[in-house]
């Protein structure tokens, strides 16, 4: 018997998912617990477990492909066997839905089926006929600029034509190859085009090279986020200089200890309560209605070889300096391997940023989307600085606040970088 | 059924159309139902000798054939060769060649769609009219060479436009020739109605020259 592989659901919002790479190829041997497929959500790599044995008689989904949960992506069974047709993934019934148009009356005497209104998508706003679009295709040319003059302003296969003859096409001089690549790639020619007219492979390749590939999901949910952000928000900063002295003593002497913290955790940690003193950090705001949030939920961002994420301490306003240390390194290993779940990388009320390994003197963030503010740490550098009327050599470090200037005036954010910044140079902190 | 052991040498005989002003009773179009029965043959002549021709094949064939025949036609005179001659079923006719639009009908609606070539000509618009004459079989091969050079078709008939058999053509055409398609396929029928009796509403229910001109322009 075969069985349907189905797409699973990760997250209370997810709604579709990407299959990024199958693990087994159509007529392999799956064994119960073997892994089949990675998927990529909005913001992490998951890897799916066959909870089956059987072979992979069908790989339905291709990978790049992004798909509603739930769906059927493939199918177990036995070599040899039918693999079904698939059909669209049912919906739950909902209760309230009225019946569909096709709905069996056994009764003489029913009214009507009420059917909902769907309204037609609008015509398309520049059409091509098949025709035109075909000899575009055939010639290798890009016919969205065309100027179409058929009905409703549809290019046809004239005005296809009258461009082709505009931009002096049948004075180029193609090589076979080169239009082979370009049709089968969908490169324009028209804007690989020599100063001499002449088109040939190398020219087209170069333009495949340059071609734009779709960004990663992960990419357009960090595009898109900081893209709002920074147009909502209005950003206002507030830097200044820490004095890591005491922070770094204190590190080494847990150390000493057997317990291993790093920078970042004690900054996490001096956070966390500043955070706490001053609650309005701690909001966020649409740009009407504030909301307070009770907890602290830290995101820490990490960064990855293709991107970002923030994988998110969840009550961190409950948690020892220890505690922070021990989940902010399992947070950032599994963010490494991509295995975070989506809910560990969502719901942060307060941001930071770290580049301190990155050798980064100052810089400012952008904050995270509905979060009031968002700090920037950059890296411990040995700095001259005035102590008692001496110049001294201290590990200096610059942190940047990046406040939603909606929510948070100026001194309200200076007055918090700095008691983040006296907790970092107080001893205050030796209580972990 | 019957395992091929049995035979309809049958040929019925319809008049069908409007235009006599014989009112709802009598003057439907109905070709569309009766290409609907499997096993039926459908045909449909415009001129005289084509209907001489193929009412001969029809009658030689041993297949159960439904001829057509339009009442409009029946006063229509033209050349009809002597003797015995054969139009074969299931062979469309191209009754004028052109290169910028495919005019495709049947029966009466042939002769308006050749007079609609003749006003596109003088437009400088090159019209070819397809006359299938035989619905069932079907010469789709002819239709869709002809589409493939043209890019554009109107299909006529003066049948009303619902469930017309216009729209078994325009639907073959676009799957078949989709890439070729300059511009949707147009259907002219009738408007969807009972025939009336009046005269003057009659004419305003039947298709005409003009309103396969109005098609034909609108895709040009």
């Amino acid at each position: 018997m075969t069985t349907p592989i189905i797409m699973p659901k990760f997250g209370q919002m997810t709604e579709e998912s990407t299959i990024v790479e199958w693990f087994k190829k159509e007529g392999d041997k799956v064994a119960k617990g073997d892994m089949l497929f990675a998927v990529e959500t909005d913001k992490s790599v998951m890897e799916v477990e066959s909870f089956q044995e059987g072979t992979l008689l069908k790989i339905a989904v291709k990978p790049g492909v992004s798909v509603p949960v739930q769906s059927v992506v493939g199918f177990l069974g036995n070599p040899g066997e039918a693999i079904p047709e698939i059909t669209a993934p049912t919906p739950a019934p909902i209760a309230a839905k009225a019946p569909a148009a096709s709905v069996q009356v056994a009764a003489p005497v029913v009214a009507a089926p009420v059917v909902m209104a769907q309204p037609l998508a609008e015509p398309r706003k520049a059409p091509v006929s098949p025709r035109a679009r075909a000899l575009a295709r055939d010639c290798a040319i890009d016919p969205s600029p065309v100027k179409g003059t058929g009905e409703g302003g549809r290019v046809v296969e004239r005005d296809v034509k009258a461009y082709l003859e505009a931009r002096g096409y049948d004075k180029l001089r193609i090589t076979p190859a080169a239009k082979r690549l370009a049709v089968k790639e969908g490169i324009d020619l028209l804007s690989v085009a020599t100063a001499d007219g002449r088109i040939g492979l190398e020219e087209v390749q170069r333009a495949v090279a340059e071609k734009p590939v779709t960004m990663s999901r992960m990419r357009q949910v960090i595009a898109q986020r900081l893209a709002t952000s920074m147009a909502t928000a209005p950003h206002w900063y507030a830097s200044v200089s820490a004095d890591m002295s005491e922070v770094i003593a204190l590190r080494t002497q847990l150390k000493k200890e057997g317990l291993t913290v790093s920078i970042n955790d004690f900054i996490a940690h001096a956070t966390v309560a500043t955070l706490k003193e001053f609650p309005q950090f701690n909001s966020s705001t649409d740009g009407k209605s504030l909301r307070w949030h009770s907890q602290v939920h830290l995101g820490v961002a990490v960064s990855l070889e293709d991107g970002l994420v923030v994988p998110v301490i969840r009550n961190a306003g409950e948690m020892t300096l220890a505690e922070i240390a021990a989940r902010s390194a399992e947070l950032a290993a599994k963010a490494r391997a991509g295995k975070l779940a989506p809910d560990e990388t969502s719901g942060s009320t307060f941001t930071i940023s770290n580049l301190g390994m990155m050798d980064v003197e100052n810089f400012a963030a952008i904050i995270n989307l509905g979060e009031a503010a968002i700090l920037a740490v950059s890296s411990i550098i040995k700095t001259p600085v005035v102590r008692d009327d001496r110049i001294v050599v201290r590990p200096m470090m610059k942190m940047t606040l990046s406040s939603d200037h909606r929510l948070i005036d100026g001194a309200a954010a200076a007055r918090f970088i700095n008691a983040l910044k006296r907790r970092l140079e107080s001893a205050g902190m030796r209580s972990p | 059924m019957s395992g091929a052991q049995t035979e309809v040498p049958l040929v019925i005989r319809a008049s069908t159309g409007a235009g006599k002003g014989y009112g709802g009773q009598h003057s439907q179009t109905l070709e569309a139902m009766f290409c609907h029965i499997p096993g039926l043959y459908v045909v449909y002549p415009a001129t005289p000798a084509e209907a001489k021709g193929m009412l001969k094949s029809a009658i030689r064939d041993n297949n159960p054939v439904l001829f057509v025949e339009s009442q409009a036609l029946y006063a229509m005179k033209g050349p009809v060769p002597e003797g015995e001659y054969l139009t074969p079923l299931g062979v469309a006719d191209i009754k004028r060649e052109g290169t910028d639009i495919t005019l495709v009908a049947w029966g009466p609606a042939v002769h308006d769609c050749l007079k609609a070539a003749e006003k596109l000509a003088e437009k400088n618009v090159s019209a070819e009219v397809i006359d299938l004459r035989s619905l069932v079989p079907l010469d789709i091969d002819t239709v869709l060479r002809s589409v493939q050079k043209t890019g554009r078709c109107v299909v006529a008939s003066q049948a009303i436009h619902i469930g017309s058999y216009t729209a078994e053509i325009a639907s073959t055409i676009q799957d078949k020739a989709f890439d070729y398609l300059d511009a949707p396929v147009k259907r002219v029928g009738a408007k969807n109605g009972i025939a009336p009796q009046s005269h003057i509403l009659e004419a305003a229910f039947l298709p005409n020259v003009d309103d396969i001109l109005a098609a034909a322009e609108a895709i040009l």
